[in-house]
């Protein structure tokens, strides 16, 4: 009797195991194609700066990624249940805008402010970070010419202002002062020198770029003052650019930071990466 | 005899007013803050209540002794003679501290020599400064908004508040009234005036026994507070404020011995405890009635009428701290941005400075400070960081020109009293 009844149970198992396994194939989810491509990868492919932004993206001497950033791209992967690559060969942050738009990438996650003509090849998601842009500007120039860097003074300001190549801050630079002449350098680097000697009056980067910048030279805080721009309309959200083909993978990311990802301000972000700083 | 009795009366406490246990408070209050920050720290309650008891009976002294002499003044029709001497005197006082100054500075160059990690420290406290948004504290006041602030919509308001300056300008307003008033009405309210300053004084005289206290505590926290590290990289321009006071001092001292035919030590003794409340307390005005009673007292025996008033107007108006730190910080300013100074720049700065000073004349010491922009602006040098600067080492070089302040004014109400008492003699 029990034998019987062992093997009938085995029966009934299999057959509806079977069923089971059956129906699991039925109902297989048909993903649709921008994140089926993904899946079929297994790999989530980001865009990323060339050079390290801390505290978005640092890389350690063995070559592995850290930073705000990259945890955030990790997440995504994670929640999508896929891997991920990095690509870093954009040398501007347009490249990145570009490389999403050319379909190699899928999204671009490297502080990307939203400009209306990125907007033109790419989707961006809701911002996941927000910063203050700064004005940065030499004293003695500023003083020269009686500049105390209010917004208004610097809407009426027909001077220099330094800019890198492909930055968002060339368009801010010019619709906070468009009387200004932008004068485009290679690198901040670069654009923070010609400050620093007077060759430009002035130069805007997002608070934390500036911060960065200071805490490698804090000597120049002697020729550099830098004055926090409060207006909320002029706040620079940092956004992840997605292909314009793949508006589902955008409802997701989209979905993911609105139940996951409260938005990050500048101060949260220094904090959450605080060891970053000491070094 | 009666002075040695009263003397026997007080003996228990009279020690706490002696110049040695004031010193010795205020060498241990200063290892206090240098040693152990955070006791110091905690024990600043003591030295602001202590400044607070010394202020309470400021305002009060002021007012009654700045009515009292311009009425009397203007009683005795000397008046318009005595003003001008007074204002002279006092400009002459303030372009040559000026003059002196910038012969100092720029022998011993405050900015120049600084090394890398003076610049660092510098860029630091710069840079804090413009992260936690100090960049709205650039003050100018110019002639206009002086003399809106000087006189008071409501005079209550005024006393309210402690606005020094519009109090000073009622007073003399009133005092004024009182004296070309004349007759037996304006006699009850010079009397009543002269009465009320008198018991003021007792009071203070009172308040000196828990000077020790309190200047122990209020140079413990000053020295706890301060950035040692922004000194380091402003040592030179430290060390030229105290330098440039402490000359100032000695040449001061050397006029008043030769006006008052007094020997130094005299001079010295008469005016230690004025210079003291002045050091410990970084705070000009409450050294005010110790200067007063210095002047009037019994070593120097000064006519209290003129005293009365030009020891609280001169303190009130003439900063020369102010001078000395506004040329000293220019000229590290131009150094530090390499901005050259010639001849016609330096006459601007003197004449700037002794502007920029008395603009700033009864404001809050961060008003006074950031009234340097008044100088530096139209050199085209950067207001904004120097008064980061500036505020950082004030702690430091507060103490010394505050005793700068008492003693400069102190010595030009000698000269412009003891020429009247000569006048007076002859007449």
């Amino acid at each position: 009797m029990t034998k019987i009844f062992i093997s009938t149970l085995l029966f009934v198992c299999m057959v509806f195991g079977g069923a089971w396994d059956q129906s699991a194939t039925a109902a297989s989810p048909t993903y649709p194609p921008d994140i089926q491509k993904i899946k079929d990868r297994g790999q989530l492919i980001v865009a990323m700066h060339s050079i390290d932004q801390i505290p978005y993206l640092i890389s350690d001497p063995s070559g592995k990624l850290y930073g705000n950033d990259v945890d955030l791209a990790k997440s995504i992967a994670d929640e999508l249940k896929v891997g991920i690559t990095f690509d870093r060969t954009a040398k501007t942050f347009n490249e990145i805008v570009d490389i999403v738009a050319s379909g190699t990438a899928d999204i671009g996650l490297s502080t990307l402010s939203r400009t209306l003509a990125r907007a033109e090849k790419v989707r961006f998601s809701n911002p996941y970070a927000v910063v203050r842009p700064v004005l940065v500007l030499n004293r003695v120039a500023a003083a020269k010419l009686n500049l105390g860097g209010s917004l208004s003074e610097m809407a009426r300001f027909s001077g220099l202002i330094g800019e890198p190549k492909g930055n968002s801050y060339i368009g801010f630079a010019k619709s906070v002062s468009p009387k200004a002449t932008v004068v485009e350098f290679d690198t901040w680097d670069e654009t923070f020198n010609a400050v620093t000697e007077g060759r430009v009056v002035a130069t805007f980067r997002d608070e934390i770029g500036v911060k960065n910048y200071l805490n490698r030279f804090p000597e120049r805080a002697v020729q550099l003052s830098m004055i926090s721009i409060d207006n909320p309309a002029m706040v620079d959200g940092l956004a992840i650019a997605v292909n314009s083909q793949s508006l589902h993978l955008l409802g997701f990311i989209n979905l993911y930071l609105e139940m996951k990802y409260p938005t990050r301000k500048a101060d949260d972000l220094m904090r959450i990466y605080a060891q970053h700083y000491k070094k | 005899m009666k002075p040695v009795t009263k003397k026997q009366t007080n003996f228990s406490m009279q020690w706490l007013k002696s110049p040695v246990v004031v010193l010795l408070s205020m060498l241990m209050g200063i290892s206090a803050g240098l040693y152990f920050p955070d006791f110091s720290k905690s024990s600043a309650m003591v030295g602001e209540t202590y400044l607070k008891l010394l202020q309470m009976t400021i305002i009060p002294i002021l007012m009654s002794a700045v009515i009292s002499s311009v009425g009397k003044l203007f009683a005795s029709e000397s008046a318009r003679a005595s003003i001008l001497k007074i204002i002279t005197t006092s400009f002459i006082f303030l372009f040559l501290v000026g003059a002196l100054t910038i012969v100092i500075s720029l022998l011993v160059g405050p900015g120049r020599y600084l090394s890398e990690d003076a610049k660092i420290l510098l860029g630091k406290t710069l840079n804090v400064a413009d992260q936690s948004g100090g960049s709205h504290a650039v003050a100018s006041r110019g002639t206009v908004e002086f003399i809106h602030a000087m006189i008071p919509s409501n005079i209550f308001d005024d006393l309210g508040r402690g606005s020094i300056l519009s109090i000073l300008f009622f007073s003399l307003i009133l005092g004024v009234a009182i004296g070309t008033m004349g007759g037996k009405n304006a006699q009850s309210i010079l009397d009543v005036a002269e009465g009320l300053f008198e018991a003021f004084f007792k009071i203070v005289d009172w308040s000196m026994y828990l000077l020790p206290f309190g200047l122990f505590s209020l140079l413990a926290n000053q020295l706890a507070s301060t950035g040692t590290d922004t000194l380091a990289a402003m040592l030179r321009f430290v060390l030229i404020v105290w330098g440039t006071s402490l000359f100032v001092i000695v040449v001061n001292t050397a006029i008043m011995c030769l006006t008052l035919r007094r020997s130094p030590l005299v001079i010295l003794s008469a005016f230690k405890q004025s210079m003291l409340i002045a050091f410990g307390t970084s705070n000009s005005i409450a050294a005010i009635p110790s200067a007063i009673e210095a002047l009037t007292g019994e070593k120097i025996k000064l006519p209290a009428s003129i005293i009365n008033l030009v020891v609280p107007i001169g303190v009130v108006l003439n900063s020369f701290s102010m001078i000395i730190m506004y040329i000293a910080a220019t000229v590290f300013a131009a150094e530090l941005y390499d901005v050259p100074l010639h001849a016609p720049q330096i006459v601007i700065v003197i004449l700037l400075s002794v502007l920029a000073a008395i603009a700033g004349a009864g404001a809050p010491s961060i008003v006074c400070i950031s009234m340097i922009s008044i100088v530096l602006l139209p050199l085209g040098l950067p207001a904004q960081a120097i008064i980061v600067l500036l505020i950082a080492v004030d702690p430091l070089i507060d103490p010394i020109g505050t005793m700068t302040n008492i003693h400069t004014n102190v010595t030009i109400s000698a000269l412009v009293a003891s020429g009247d008492k000569n006048e007076n003699k002859g007449e």
